[in-house]
């Protein structure tokens, strides 16, 4: 066991709610489906007001429960059951209204996935994607136009076409996700408004025809590419990411330890700089701080806390 | 400005290693330390792609105690401080510029591709948490831009010895003072000197691994009588080779800065350099305070010359540098460091 044990209590149908928060979750916790041989769970998460065993997890005296509502529709069937969980999660910001109305005194957290990951997507700055075109074999000044019905490539290339261009043309179906890499975006003015991106910050707006011209400018530019492409990727990150938000859930669900052990202030550290799971120093800090993992179970993954 | 404050300057440590980022260290401390309680705190770093990411994650987690934290050099720049302002001698250029270069151990396969990326990715969350950014070059500024998208400002430095250099006779002789490493070029000296036809002497002096390449190449190109290879000199005689030069030749590969050109500037010398070398540049202006050549030896050889065969020319521009260097100083330093 890495953590305080949370247990997922799943309806049918509605797992893939909870998939990327237990995800996230397990930085903090040990997240495990029902088992009678575990101890109680420190918290309950459930992918609806229909999960098995909801009432015993709304018993008085239960660990704390975060509950999804997918829907207005949902939040009034489950209306009797939103001021007993301590969180309340939902994916858009109208059911989160929807809850607030009804369970004014129990947290919300809105946690919007937009189609995408941002976790999983790593940004990647014009010099990295220069050489990733050279090992390619691709165009030095390769540009990318996905927007339909011009899309030139298959849309099963795009995600990959949009990791490596010199920068790119997408229509609001693909703009997070190119912001999320990081890409050098060019956007009309209704894509930007949708996902709360500014001209000239985050991305550049054209409109029809102008826009291959514009983005081959750009591309030109690779400090103003370069700068795009960070202030892109933390829009995404402040509007999609799952990792800050379960953070949230986790201080609210009592997760959080009060003083973190050094070997979690190290996965904090990590956490803070945008370390990917995988990343080799990740894997030289398990095996430097391996001989505290005694001293370390039991208590959670730390967030917060640590000093400054 | 602020005064008796607690500051910590942060340094990468190259165990066994002294060059001029040591020396840019040692010499903010003891100016901070006029006004200011300040400790030079450093950590060992490498520099190959395995253990890179390691001592940058290190610097997240020292406690730094202090009202301020100067960084200055990668990975030191890591280090976490609500009052950080970073200094930036250079990021890890291996990864950045210098992938492909000899010696860079960054190519274009997988591992390299994601080190690069990470890299930059944990570069700009750690300059992006400083109160400000300021590089010692437009070079070094350039880059971080061009990479990382982020804004740095220039802000220069006088050089070691800049209070004992002092302009002498313009003898027969041009000097050149570096580190003996393929990124100093100081081959270049030594072919230009066979393209020179003056006859002109020259001083390559400094300490490295290529010292007995260059004398092997002295030989071969029948210009040893000319070169002096004298190896490490201390600083008097340091001094004495500035005042006494015709000139000072300085072509390296794109250099962060260049005390050699700024100390060349307070012994009122004109510089003779390369277009592509890097800081040098922000200093020496063409036919103003020295020669920009191509960087061929031809070329090299053909400035040496004309400055050997024309004192006149030599004194003027080397008046133009020691002027251009007037206003530098570490009060101003200090004192744009520590604005709140």
């Amino acid at each position: 066991m890495t953590g305080p044990l949370v247990e997922l209590l799943v309806s049918p149908g509605t797992g893939d709610r909870l998939g990327p928060v237990a995800r996230h979750l397990s930085s903090w916790a040990d997240v495990r489906a029902p088992e009678p041989a575990l101890p109680t769970p420190r918290a309950r998460l459930a992918s609806s007001w229909r999960a098995p065993r909801l009432a015993e997890a709304l018993a008085d005296g239960a660990p704390p429960l975060a509950l999804w509502v997918a829907s207005g529709d949902e939040a009034d069937a489950a209306r009797e059951s939103l001021p007993r969980c301590a969180v309340l999660l939902c994916d858009r910001d109208e059911v989160g209204e929807h809850l607030r109305a009804r369970a004014p005194a129990t947290p919300v957290i809105v946690l919007r996935r937009g189609g995408l990951d941002v976790d999983l997507l790593r940004p990647l700055p014009p010099f990295v994607r220069a050489r990733w075109r050279r090992r390619l074999g691709l165009a030095a000044d390769l540009l990318v136009d996905v927007r339909s019905p011009s899309t030139a490539i298959s849309e099963r290339l795009v995600p990959s076409a949009l990791a490596v261009a010199a920068a790119v043309v997408v229509d609001h179906r693909w703009l997070a996700h190119a912001l999320a890499l990081g890409a050098a975006v060019v956007a009309d003015q209704d894509a930007a408004e949708l996902e709360g991106a500014t001209d000239g910050r985050e991305l550049v707006v054209a409109e029809g025809d102008d826009a291959p011209a514009v983005a081959g400018e750009v591309a030109l530019d690779l400090a103003r590419s370069a700068a795009l492409g960070r202030e892109g990727r933390r829009l995404v990150e402040r509007r999609y990411d799952l990792r800050s938000r379960t953070g949230d859930l986790a201080r609210r669900l009592g997760l959080l330890p009060d003083h973190p052990a050094a070997r979690q202030v190290v996965v904090r550290r990590l956490d803070e700089l945008g370390t990917p799971p995988g990343a080799r120093v990740a894997a030289r800090a398990r095996v430097a701080t391996a001989l505290f993992a005694q001293a370390s179970a039991g208590s959670s993954i730390a967030c917060g806390g640590g000093g400054r | 400005m602020l005064s008796g404050m607690d500051i910590v300057v942060c340094g990468a440590q190259v165990p066994f290693m002294r060059g001029g980022a040591e020396l840019h260290m040692d010499n903010l401390v003891a100016a901070l330390n006029r006004e200011h309680r300040a400790e030079l705190v450093r950590l060992p770093a490498a520099w190959e792609k395995e253990r890179l990411f390691d001592a940058a994650l290190a610097w997240r987690l020292v406690p730094l105690d202090a009202e301020l934290v100067i960084a200055t050099n990668f990975p030191s720049y890591f280090a976490r401080h609500p009052n950080k302002v970073v200094w930036l001698f250079h990021q890890h250029r291996g990864a950045y510029d210098g992938a492909d270069a000899p010696w860079s151990d960054i190519g274009l396969d997988d591992d390299s591709l994601e080190t690069q990326r990470q890299l930059s990715d944990w570069d700009v969350r750690a300059l992006e948490e400083a109160r400000h950014v300021f590089t010692t070059s437009r070079t070094v500024a350039d880059r971080l831009a061009r990479y990382n998208g982020l804004t740095g400002e220039p802000l220069y430095h006088p050089p070691p010895l800049h209070d004992r250099l002092h302009p002498g006779t313009a003898g027969d002789y041009v000097f050149c003072p570096t580190r003996l490493e393929h990124n100093k070029r100081p081959h270049l000296l030594v072919e230009a000197l066979a393209h020179a036809r003056s006859g002109v002497r020259a001083v390559l002096a400094g300490r490295g691994t290529l010292l007995e390449a260059l004398r092997s190449e002295a030989d071969r190109r029948g210009v040893a009588a000319r070169l002096e290879l004298p190896g490490f000199v201390p600083d008097d005689e340091l001094v004495r080779l500035y005042a006494g030069a015709r000139a000072v030749v300085y072509a390296p590969f794109d250099e962060d800065y260049g005390y050699v050109t700024l100390q060349a500037f307070y012994a009122g010398k004109p510089v003779i350099t390369a277009s592509d070398s890097g800081g040098v540049l922000e200093w020496v202006e063409d036919g103003v305070t020295g020669l920009v050549t191509d960087g061929s030896p031809e070329a090299l050889g053909a400035a040496i010359d004309r400055l050997a065969t024309d004192e006149a020319l030599a004194r003027r521009l080397g008046d133009a540098g020691r002027a251009a260097v007037a206003d530098l100083g570490w009060d101003r330093v200090i004192s744009r460091l520590l604005r709140p």
